[in-house]
């Protein structure tokens, strides 16, 4: 064990391979942080670049990219309420209102300790433990997953703070937009309307942004800015104790990020569930953990720690299935299973003692990654922050054009420009009327889970509902869905009725 | 600082502002005078997506103009599929075509385009099908299989896609063998493997070996049975479906296609250089990589391997009902 990683060291440490680490650093964060460019398309960019490079390079490259990418979202959903990637959603609950009260620095500081913890954690779990989280994240079949998501819809009640009822109606919202399509049974469209793009389903990405960038966009031009007048994006405080994360605040967070770093690495370890989850049921857990709840949504920096954290976390779990059973959970796995395959590496269970000449190499380069994701992420930091300082008359419009053109570019389809801007109208609409954006999300996530499983649990039981409290795992998650009900009602009661603070 | 930021900004959005411009069509002789567009219909990373990057990539060298790749995901290869057919046949938009953007048409009755609403530029490859299973099954081949499934009809369950290229196939197997399974619909091969590892489904069948056949070496999975014409060198042991006295073979295949209607000159010169591709050394080494095995097919053997998944997959369709 020991001599391999004593051979991989020196493999690693090449020029090229730290010079791609960070390129592929850089490319992720910026391509995370601008609204509109999404991390898997530019991954899909960079593979045919990859066939020429030896896989150690070519893989490590797209790590950085994915790790860069995952963080990179956080960054316009704090300082522009507009996540860069799905999984920054949950981010910009409190990112922002940390933002908005001239904190920002604080904020993104504390998005880059969550992310690099979360992450170099669930590396060391996945160099040590992946095989054997690998045939735990198996037993997980269609009657387990069904209770699972159940678990982490419930927890859009608890993440829609103030407007409990309004969450859940944007999270119903959710589920009804995902059934739209070719449905997955017997592959019969639903509501499409005659609509014939429809067949697909309402695209994802164009979804996204038009419900947060470009809604964020109408609700901009209600406030008038105009160019040449300097009102900035959002305030910037100069006093030292918003720009940074005290130790004091860390030693606080430090439960949220352990709990946060376990949730991630769990749910991202299970295919087809994806970091998004992890952060919405992270953020849920650590509000209902938490001695003040209140703050949850009004810029708490544990909402930040829980979603950050989790989040990148997930990143180490996913590459868990990918590398020991060949199976990639979400899109930017599926890219990587590729990369591996276009160098005659077969991701699955031989895959440590065959290709350990590349696969340990590539393990170095997933913790030197993490290292200097922390500067690089530091040093952009300085950077970001300029840019919202600039005129939000020059800032929007420009944003606008990204969001237009990486609605178009997922699919080359103009129809994708056209949902994005019926999302942006229905995003505005609810900003406007107090409806949180962030769980419409989570149901079109969820939804495409809860119904195949549910669906697949029902075919193997025999139509029968039995298997879902007989099956432990499955139990489990049953009873900790209606714990995390009770306990978030009871909870409320006892402050309502302790009264107002 | 900020006039920087500004000029920063413009710099980035610049691009997407040019890139609105359109040219004028040139006569077909000269073709090609710039860039062309090869159409994945499935997401980035997939199989499809592999080939066709490798082939754009290879092809490019010899069209002097450069191949991209574009995705155009959706309703399971339909929306690509659409968008070629609806396309100018000028062959500056070609599609990589897999049997799902053929079996639609077959399947819905009020499909946007017809199987034959393309024109074939070439077969890359095919890929085997197979089925497998975990160890503790009652069954370790596909004649155990038969048993158990004959003495209990309907309770052993099968992992795929719905009405996928893979469904076709096993339904005109298990419509040959007379035997009745509970299908299990899953989003991809990924899905099905990992429903079969975790033993929540009895068995999973795939549209490539490639996801199967690290399990099999390891042991944690029993291959049972392949779909192709002859045994597939990865899994030398593992019977084909004619072997045992069946007359199904499906592969689904990976290839070149343009819209119907092209002018002669630029098929012509289009299947010209999917030759030149398909004997191409660098391309050779990428396929062989990601364990591509190369079965490249002219334009016209192409168009009749779709003839036949034509017959075969409306044949298994009309029977069952399921259009």
């Amino acid at each position: 064990m020991f001599d391999v990683w004593l051979s991989a060291v020196p493999i690693f440490f090449t020029v090229e391979n730290l010079l791609v680490v960070v390129i592929g650093l850089l490319i992720g964060i910026t391509i995370g942080a601008i609204p509109g460019l999404n991390v898997p398309m530019i991954v899909a960019l960079l593979l045919p670049l990859t066939f020429y490079m030896n896989p150690v390079t070519g893989l490590c490259l797209l790590m950085g990219v994915y790790k860069g990418g995952t963080y990179g979202g956080s960054i316009s959903a704090i300082l522009l309420n507009t996540p860069g990637a799905p999984a920054a959603a949950v981010t910009g609950i409190d990112g922002y209102p940390l933002a908005l009260q001239g904190r920002s620095g604080k904020a993104l500081r504390a998005s880059i300790y969550g992310s690099v913890a979360g992450e170099f954690v669930a590396d060391i779990v996945l160099i040590t433990l992946a095989a054997q989280i690998a045939q735990v994240a198996l037993r997980f079949g269609p009657t387990e997953k069904f209770s699972l998501v159940l678990f982490a819809l419930v927890t859009i009640g608890v993440v829609s703070s103030r407007h409990k009822l309004k969450g859940i109606g944007a999270g119903l919202l959710g589920i009804f937009f995902y059934t739209i399509g070719i449905e997955p049974v017997s592959a019969a469209t639903r509501f499409t309307f005659g609509i014939f793009p429809l067949i697909g389903g309402v695209p994802f990405l164009p979804m996204l942004i038009g419900l947060f960038a470009v809604s964020e966009f109408f609700v901009h031009i209600e406030t008038k800015s105009l160019a040449g007048r300097s009102d900035s994006v959002v305030p910037v405080s100069t006093r030292r104790e918003d720009n940074y994360v005290s130790w004091a605040e860390l030693r606080a967070g430090a439960r949220t990020i352990i709990r946060s770093t376990g949730i991630g690495i769990g749910i991202g370890a299970l295919p087809g569930s994806g970091s998004a989850i992890s952060a919405f049921v992270s953020y849920g857990a650590a509000k209902n953990a938490s001695k003040d709840p209140d703050t949850f949504g009004e810029g708490s920096l544990d909402g930040v720690f829980a979603a950050e954290t989790a989040n990148n976390a997930a990143v180490g779990g996913a590459l868990i299935p990918l590398l020991t059973l060949g199976i990639p959970g979400d899109a930017i796995t599926a890219i990587l299973l590729g990369v591996f395959l276009v160098h005659g590496i077969v991701p699955g269970p031989e895959l440590f003692t065959t290709s350990a000449h590349i696969i340990y190499p590539v393990f170095v380069g997933l913790i030197v990654a993490n290292v200097l994701h922390y500067f690089i992420a530091s040093l952009g930091l300085r950077l970001f922050t300029r840019v919202i300082q600039m005129s939000r008359a020059l800032l929007f419009p420009a944003v606008i054009v990204l969001c237009l053109a990486g609605a178009y570019s997922v699919n080359s389809s103009i129809f994708d420009v056209y949902v994005m801007l019926f999302f942006g109208v229905l995003g505005y609409l609810m900003k406007k009327f107090d409806f949180p954006v962030a769980p419409l999300l989570m149901g079109y996530i969820l939804g495409s889970l809860l119904e195949k499983s549910l669906v697949q649990a029902l075919i193997i039981g025999r139509g029968s509902f039995l298997p879902f409290v007989t099956r432990p795992i499955s139990l489990v998650f049953l009873l900790l869905t209606g714990f995390f009900v009770v306990w978030s009602v009871v909870g409320q009661k006892r402050r309502t009725n302790a009264g107002p603070r | 600082m900020k006039r920087t930021m500004v000029l920063l900004l413009a710099v980035m959005v610049a691009p997407t502002v040019l890139a609105a411009g359109e040219a004028e069509p040139d006569p077909p002789e000269d073709y090609p005078t710039k860039s062309i567009e090869l159409v994945v219909p499935w997401g980035a990373g997939g199989r499809t997506d592999i080939n066709a990057r490798m082939f754009a990539t290879i092809a490019s060298n010899y069209l002097d103009q450069p191949m991209v790749v574009v995705n155009r995901a959706g309703g399971g290869s339909v929306i690509g599929g659409q968008y070629v057919a609806e396309a100018d046949p000028d062959g500056y938009t070609l599609l990589a075509i897999t049997p799902g953007t053929n079996v639609f048409p077959v399947v819905f009755d009020r499909a946007p385009y017809d199987t034959f609403d393309f024109t074939p530029i070439g077969q890359i490859g095919s890929s085997t099908m197979a089925i497998a299973s975990r160890p503790d099954r009652p069954w370790s081949d596909v004649s155990e299989l038969v048993e158990y499934a004959e003495e209990n009809p309907g309770e052993v369950t099968y992992a795929c896609v719905s009405l996928s290229g893979p469904q076709l196939g096993f339904l005109r197997w298990s419509d040959a063998a007379g035997l009745e399974f509970s299908h299990v619909p899953v989003g991809d091969d990924a899905e099905a493997v990992e429903a079969a590892l975790g033993g929540h489904v009895d068995i999973a069948m795939t549209s490539s070996v490639a996801t199967i056949t690290s399990h099999v070496n390891e042991g944690s999975l029993n291959a049972i049975m392949v779909f192709s014409d002859a045994r597939d060198d990865a899994l030398p042991d593992t019977p084909t479906a004619t072997e045992m006295g069946w007359d199904v073979v499906a592969s689904p295949f990976t290839g070149i296609a343009g819209p119907k209607g092209m002018p002669e000159e630029v098929t012509r010169k289009l299947r010209e250089v999917f030759m030149q591709v398909m004997e191409d050394e660098d391309f050779h080494t990428l396929m062989n990589r990601v364990g591509e095995s190369l079965d490249p097919r002219g334009g016209e053997e192409f168009y009749q391997i779709w003839v036949n998944d034509y017959e075969g997959y409306s044949g298994i369709i009309e029977r069952m009902g399921l259009n």
